[in-house]
């Protein structure tokens, strides 16, 4: 059975306590996502995008941080899932 | 009785212009020291027409090992250029390209053939490589005015003729400029649409096939695009708040299609203020032309950020070890860390608010330590150094100057080549890298790799694409690539001479 979406931000909020505890108590956003190889960089590298590609779930977590100095800071992470809940990718800022 | 060797010299002009020869720098002892078979005799002051060539008998001194002259050409065309050379070349085989020297070798090859006693150079003309340098006349008078444009405009003259002396062939075209246009058939475009320039530059693309492309001015002279952000979420705008981006990918682009451009395009971007000197320190700083710099480099990450910072840090890493920041902060960066260094690397935070120039660093406990601002570089010695950085808005100069961007800094303080990113920018904490971080990785491996600026630049997309996509399929993702893949694409932007090299010193 599929993971819901409070099963996965539990997931990931155990994940975060370790890696950015700044964002852990921030609610996501869920989103399906589809990757995707532009049509003109298949054609210009000689590529071929898989026939059928998986849409894979990401959790988006945003928060303006204060820098020492007092500039605000804005940091996004994005961490991308697939359907049993483990973190295949988590990129930022 | 002298023993002599009898050899032959011929000089091949394959070029349309007619050269006049000098010889000197022969030693009486190792020629035909009573009779004429010596370059400096036959072959002084001797002409030789476009496309025609001259072939005279050389007697070596048996008794000599080497019997040197040095060849010096003057074209009709003013040019001029010189070798030295053995004559003994002729007793041997060889099949090569020869070093010429002088003002104008550049321009010129020499292909030596030699062997059974002939000892033949072809000169040729190397071809010419163009750039097309594209800029806005009303918008610099309006912004600078007349007296500074005219200033302005003879820089980039001598920009031109830097170029020229260095086998590149530059034209400028004002794109809002009728006279600049009418050679080319085409007419001013509207100033403030960087689709319509882009247009432009799409027909004298056509018209002219350069070789390099390169844009004079920031985002008030040749607008950047602004593409829709890939990250962006209409539903979600607090998220990435970056709506759009700004990127002269389109413009870099020979299709409407601008995630991987094929052009090989810089820009020289001026600052807010209504004073040019900097734009014109970038113009002269251009025209020296020459891009020696230390191969040591310089790098500073936050420290939560040091795994994947080490990687990309990899192609330039020479003696020094990344800072990391914290514990690294403004205070503690030495200037011995910056001067003279080649390759400077940041892969540090920052912001879009213009009264925060600054770059951060990041520690476990999530405190934003300020690790760089632009007085750091106020006494450095930055010249030629190539900069990338990886902090969000590292590139972003649309309103801002040298005092609240950093990347304007490093270029009023003489560095040849700023690489950052418009907006904000993605990465991995630790490896295997990601987004930025293989972008920058990719630019430095190319430049390294004795790449132009541009090419290393589009060659660095490219490059990205592959491994993206690779890593990608590694961590158990698509084959292809994410959003913010894609945005990456976009929004790194390359301020330098794109037909520039690195060329590195110990």
């Amino acid at each position: 059975m599929a993971l819901t979406d409070e099963d996965l931000k539990k997931m990931v909020k155990d994940y975060l306590k370790e890696d950015s505890p700044q964002l852990a108590d921030v609610e996501p956003v869920i989103s399906e996502e589809v990757y995707t190889i532009p049509e003109s960089v298949q054609r210009k590298l000689d590529l071929s995008i898989p026939k059928s590609i998986k849409k894979v779930k990401v959790l988006t977590y945003g928060k303006i941080v204060t820098a020492e100095d007092g500039a605000k800071i804005p940091i996004v992470t994005r961490v991308t899932v697939d359907e049993d809940g483990k973190i295949l990718r988590s990129t930022g800022n | 009785m002298l023993f002599t060797h009898c050899t032959y010299l011929r000089i091949v002009n394959n070029t349309s212009s007619a050269m006049r020869i000098t010889v000197d720098e022969t030693d009486n002892f190792d020629w035909d020291r009573d009779g004429n078979s010596r370059p400096d005799i036959n072959f002084q002051n001797v002409s030789i027409g476009a496309y025609q060539s001259k072939k005279e008998r050389e007697e070596l001194n048996a008794l000599a090992r080497s019997s040197w002259y040095r060849m010096h050409i003057t074209l009709s065309n003013g040019n001029s250029i010189n070798f030295r050379n053995d004559q003994y070349d002729a007793r041997r085989p060889n099949e090569r390209e020869y070093r010429l020297e002088g003002a104008d070798a550049s321009k010129y090859s020499a292909q030596q053939l030699s062997g059974n006693d002939l000892n033949t150079f072809i000169i040729r003309t190397v071809p010419i490589e163009l750039m097309l340098i594209i800029t806005n006349k009303d918008k610099l008078k309006n912004k600078y005015g007349q007296y500074e444009f005219d200033l302005i405009e003879a820089k980039i003259k001598e920009y031109m003729q830097a170029l020229d002396r260095t086998g590149t062939s530059a034209k400028l075209v004002y794109i809002d400029d009728v006279i600049s246009l009418s050679p080319y058939l085409l007419s001013p475009v509207n100033p403030d649409s960087p689709q319509d320039i882009k247009g432009l530059i799409d027909n004298l693309d056509e018209k002219l096939n350069p070789r390099f492309f390169l844009i004079l001015g920031g985002h008030s002279i040749i607008p950047f695009h602004e593409l829709d952000n890939p990250v962006y979420d209409p539903n979600n705008p607090d998220l990435d708040p970056d709506r759009t981006v700004f990127s002269d990918n389109p413009y870099a682009s020979k299709d409407n299609d601008y995630w991987l451009p094929e052009r090989a395009m810089g820009r020289f971007p001026d600052a807010a203020s209504n004073e040019p000197s900097f734009f014109i320190s970038v113009l002269e700083a251009a025209t020296s032309r020459v891009k020696n710099a230390k191969k040591y480099s310089f790098g500073q990450t936050a420290i939560v950020w040091n795994k994947a910072s080490q990687v990309v840090f990899d192609p330039i890493k020479n003696v020094e070890d990344l800072k990391d920041s914290p514990p690294i902060r403004t205070g503690d960066v030495r200037l011995e860390w910056l001067n003279k260094k080649g390759y400077l690397y940041f892969n540090l935070h920052g912001t879009e608010d213009e009264n925060y120039p600054n770059w951060y660093g990041e520690d476990e406990n999530k405190n934003y330590c300020v690790a760089f601002k632009p007085e750091n570089i106020r006494e450095a010695d930055v010249e030629n150094a190539v900069v990338c950085c990886e902090a969000c808005y590292g590139a972003n100069i649309v309103d801002r100057g040298v005092n609240n961007a950093l990347s304007l800094k490093f270029l009023d303080r003489g560095a040849a080549c700023f690489m950052g990113s418009t907006k904000i920018a993605f990465g991995q904490s630790t490896p295997p890298i990601s987004c930025a971080d293989i972008l920058v990785q990719k630019f430095f491996e190319r430049i390294k790799g004795g790449f132009t600026f541009g090419d290393a630049f589009l060659k660095a997309k490219e490059d990205f694409i592959g491994e993206s996509i690779a890593t990608n399929a590694g961590l158990g993702l698509p084959r292809a690539l994410s959003a913010e893949d894609l945005k990456t694409l976009i929004e790194f932007v390359m301020f330098a001479d794109p037909s520039s090299i690195m060329q590195e010193e110990e």
